[in-house]
C-alpha cells in the first residue's frame, strides 16, 4: 500500500479513523463529534523505532491507544505479525496483551500506590499464567536488573521511588511478557533532564538486546529524533509525512514540519539566533471543524487556491519518504532547512521544549 | 543609549546600578534547622531591557528565587539571608504593603500553567484590568478601554470581543498570552516569568517568546525567566544562572555558559541531552540523582554526582570570579585543574 518494501511489517494499521462525540441528543444519539484520528497508515518493522510526533490535538496519543488495543478504532486494520488483531477480543486479546505493551507519560499515575513494586512489575506474569506465586519474586528481581535497577527494591513501594526509577519499573513491568512490541507514549516527558537520558538509553539497550518494535510517541523533537528510525508527523487527525529519522531531520518537506522544526530553539545562541523561523498564521482549528481541503491550509505559509479543494493524500517524494502536500505535486515549498535542526555543526544537545 | 524614565523613580543608568540586584539571597526553612540553605549564597544582577534566565532541574530552588524576588514565599519559608535590590528598595525588608504596591505594578509575573492562574469566572478583559483599576485606581469602563488595548498589544485578534470571553474560551497560546497582557497591564518594570512556555506546543512557544522580545524592545522590560530548557535560553537571554541544589552552580552570559561551560554539571546537563549528531547512540548519564532539600552535601552541592570531583571538593566550594565576569562555584575550574570547553 506504501510502496515500501516492507512484505511484512511487524505492526501495521491501515486506514485507522476513531471519533469521540462531543454532544449527544437527549436520547443519546451523538449529534457532533471530533474526528481525532482520520485515516491513518503506519507501519514498524521488528527491531526498529517509529516515532510519531504531533503538537496537542493532532491525534499521536489516540493513535498510540489504538495500536496498543486500549481504544477500539471505529474504522481501519490493526495487523500484528500479518494477524488481524483490530476486533479481537476475550481470550485472543490477552493473548495480544502478551506481544503489545504500553508505558505511560506519568509514573505517578500509571503505578499503584498501595502495591510493591515488586507486585507491579511481576503482576502480568501472575495474570497470564507464567508463574506462580513463588517465583514471583525472583522473576520481579531479574526484571528490576534487566531495567537496570536494584532488585532490593522488588519490596519497596512506589511512593519510595523518583521519577526515573518508577519509569523504570513501569518498562520493566512492560517487559515483563517479552513483548513484540512497545508502545511508548511521552515515556520521558515527567522526567527531569539528567533522568531523561537514562530512560533513552534503556530504551536503545533494551531494543538491541530484544528486537522489539517500539512506537514512539512525543511531542518533543529532540527525544523522538534520538529514538527513532523512522518519523511519523501528524497535524489534526492525519499523518501529514513520514519517512526516515535522518530525512525529516534534515530535509523536511511538508511545510507544517518544516514550521514545527524550525521552532524547535536549538540551545546555541550563536545557531539559534541566526536561524529563520517559518511563522505559522493563526491556532490549530478545532478537531471539531477541521478546514476543507488540506488541514494545514489555513497556517500554511505557502497555501494554494487549490489547497482548500483538494485534500492531498500522503505521496511517496524519496526513497521511503511520503508527503501530503500538493506543493509537491507542482513545485518543491520554499523554506528547506538543509541541515539537521538538531546537529548544525557540533553536536547540539536540544532539551524538551 | 537607554533613557530611563526620571518620572517618580529613582534615577539610575542601566549600566551603574542594575534594575533588579540579588546579593547573598538565602533561603531556609522557617522552623527547623535541618538543613540551611534551599537557596544559598545566591547573586544576579538584572539590568533594564535585558533578560537573565534561571535554569536548573525541578529542586533547584530556580522558582523559590522568583518566588522570593516576589516576596511570595511559602509559608514555612523565609529569606534569611542577603537582599533584592529593585528601584532602590530592599523587597527582602519590604512590608506586606510596600511589596503589594510592587506586585502587579513595576514587577509583573507570568506562570507556567495559564489555565490555574486565571480566575474561570472572570472575563479576560477584567482580569487584565483587575491591576490597572487596583493600582492606578482607574474605572472598570476605563480599565476595561486599557485592557481591550493590551490584548491588541499582545497580539490577540478580535480585542473587542475577546475581552469579554472567559479564559476556557481561549486556546493555551491565548490564555498565555492574555496572562502577558495582564502582567504588563500596569508597565512594570520587570517581567517575572516562571516557565512561560512549558505547557505549550513548539509552535506556540516561539510566538509567545516573539512577543516577550517584542515588549523587552519595547518597553525595556527586564525579563527574569524561570526555565528547564536551555533552547529558550540560547533564544532568548541574555544572562543565565545555572542552579543545582539551591546553588548557582555558574553564571555568565548566555555565550559563555553554554559555549565554555565552567561547571561540570552544565557540562554534563549539555552532554546528556539528545542531539541529531548524537541520534540512536548512548548518551552521558550523571550518576546518581539530585540531592533531596534537607540532604545537601556540605561541600559542593554536586560532588556526588561529579566525575571531576576530588578531595578537596568535600569543602565548601565559594563563588569565584573568572576573567571575563564568568562566575563559578567549580573550585576546580577556578583552579585552572580542570577545562570543560568544547568537547567531542
Amino acid at each position: 500500500m506504501t510502496g515500501a518494501d516492507h512484505a511484512q511489517a511487524l505492526l501495521r494499521a491501515t486506514s485507522l479513523v476513531k471519533s469521540f462525540p462531543l454532544r449527544r441528543s437527549a436520547l443519546g444519539r451523538v449529534v457532533e463529534s471530533v474526528r481525532a484520528v482520520d485515516g491513518v497508515d503506519l507501519e514498524v518493522d521488528a527491531g526498529t523505532t517509529l516515532g510519531i510526533i504531533g503538537e496537542s490535538g493532532s491525534g499521536k496519543t489516540t493513535v498510540g491507544r489504538m495500536l496498543a488495543r486500549l481504544a477500539p478504532p471505529d474504522d481501519g486494520r490493526i495487523e500484528l505479525a500479518g494477524e488481524d488483531v483490530t476486533r479481537v477480543r476475550g481470550r485472543e486479546l490477552k493473548a495480544l496483551r502478551r506481544k503489545l505493551q504500553v508505558v505511560f507519560q506519568n509514573p505517578y499515575g500509571a503505578l499503584d500506590p498501595t502495591k510493591s513494586v515488586g507486585h507491579a512489575v511481576a503482576e502480568p506474569l501472575l495474570v497470564h499464567g507464567l508463574a506462580g506465586r513463588r517465583q514471583l519474586r525472583s522473576r520481579a528481581e531479574e526484571l528490576l536488573e534487566k531495567v537496570a535497577l536494584d532488585p532490593g527494591l522488588v519490596d519497596r513501594y512506589p511512593a519510595e521511588l523518583s521519577g526515573g526509577q518508577r519509569q523504570r519499573v513501569c518498562i520493566a513491568r512492560a517487559l515483563a511478557l517479552s513483548p513484540d512490541v512497545l508502545i511508548a507514549d511521552e515515556p520521558t516527558s515527567a522526567l527531569d533532564l539528567s533522568t531523561r537520558s537514562e530512560i533513552l538509553n534503556l530504551l536503545l539497550s533494551l531494543q538491541e538486546q530484544t528486537g522489539q518494535g517500539i512506537v514512539l510517541i512525543s511531542h518533543d523533537f529532540a527525544t523522538i529524533r534520538h529514538l527513532s528510525h523512522r518519523i511519523a508527523v501528524m497535524y489534526l487527525g492525519r499523518v501529514v509525512e513520514e519517512g526516515p529519522a535522518r530525512t525529516i531531520a534534515t530535509s523536511p518537506q511538508h511545510p507544517y514540519t518544516q514550521a514545527m522544526l524550525s521552532a524547535v530553539p536549538v540551545p546555541d545562541p550563536k545557531v539559534q539566533r541566526n536561524r529563520q523561523r517559518i511563522v505559522l498564521s493563526g491556532d490549530l482549528p478545532s478537531p471539531a471543524d477541521p478546514p476543507r481541503g488540506c488541514r494545514f491550509r489555513t497556517r500554511c505559509p505557502v497555501a494554494m487556491e487549490a489547497c482548500a479543494e483538494t485534500d492531498p493524500p500522503l505521496l511517496t517524494v524519496g526513497s521511503g519518504h511520503r508527503v501530503a502536500c500538493l506543493r509537491h505535486t507542482e513545485a518543491a515549498p520554499a523554506g528547506g532547512s538543509g541541515s539537521d535542526v538538531v546537529g548544525v555543526g557540533r553536536a547540539l544537545p536540544l532539551v524538551d521544549g | 543609549m537607554s533613557t530611563p524614565t526620571m518620572l517618580a523613580r529613582p534615577a539610575h543608568r542601566a549600566e551603574a546600578t542594575p534594575l533588579l540586584s540579588v546579593q547573598g539571597l538565602t533561603i531556609d526553612l522557617e522552623a527547623g534547622t535541618t538543613q540551611r540553605g534551599l537557596v544559598e549564597d545566591l547573586s544576579f544582577d538584572l539590568a533594564e531591557g535585558t533578560s537573565l534566565a534561571l535554569i536548573g532541574e525541578s529542586g533547584c530552588g530556580k522558582t523559590l528565587t522568583s518566588r522570593a524576588v516576589l516576596g511570595l514565599l511559602p509559608r514555612h519559608l523565609k529569606v534569611s539571608g542577603g537582599s533584592v535590590m529593585f528601584e532602590g528598595r530592599d523587597l527582602v525588608r519590604a512590608s506586606e504593603q510596600e511589596l503589594r504596591q510592587v506586585r502587579g505594578a513595576s514587577i509583573g509575573m507570568v506562570f507556567q500553567e495559564p489555565m490555574s492562574c486565571l480566575d474561570p469566572t472572570m472575563t479576560i478583559g477584567d482580569q487584565i484590568g483587575e491591576s490597572r483599576r487596583l493600582h492606578l485606581g482607574e474605572n472598570r469602563r476605563t480599565a476595561r478601554k486599557a485592557a481591550q488595548a493590551l490584548l491588541d498589544r499582545v497580539g490577540i485578534p478580535h480585542a473587542d470581543r475577546r475581552v469579554r470571553s472567559y479564559p476556557h474560551e481561549l486556546s493555551g497560546g491565548m490564555q498565555q498570552r492574555a496572562m502577558i497582557a495582564a502582567a504588563i497591564a500596569c508597565s512594570p518594570k520587570l517581567l517575572i516569568a516562571d516557565e512561560p512556555t512549558t505547557a505549550l506546543d513548539v509552535t506556540i512557544q516561539a510566538e509567545i517568546l516573539d512577543l516577550l522580545r517584542e515588549l523587552r524592545e519595547d518597553l525595556r522590560l527586564a525579563v527574569l525567566l524561570v526555565t528547564h530548557d536551555l533552547g529558550v535560553v540560547a533564544d532568548f537571554c541574555d544572562e543565565v544562572v545555572v542552579m543545582y541544589a539551591g546553588h548557582a552552580a555558574e553564571r555568565s552570559t548566555v555565550e559563555r555558559v553554554i559555549g565554555s561551560p565552567a561547571h561540570p554539571y552544565t557540562r554534563a546537563l549539555h552532554a546528556s541531552t539528545p542531539s541529531g549528531a548524537s541520534a540512536r547512540t548512548y548518551l552521558e548519564v550523571i550518576e546518581g540523582r539530585v540531592p533531596a532539600a534537607g540532604s545537601f552535601p556540605a561541600g559542593c552541592r554536586f560532588e556526588p554526582r561529579c566525575p571531576h570531583a576530588t578531595a578537596a571538593c568535600l569543602q565548601p566550594q565559594p563563588e569565584v570570579e573568572l576573567p571575563g565576569g564568568h562566575r563559578t562555584r567549580c573550585g576546580r575550574v577556578a583552579a585552572g585543574e580542570l577545562t570543560l570547553g568544547e568537547e567531542a
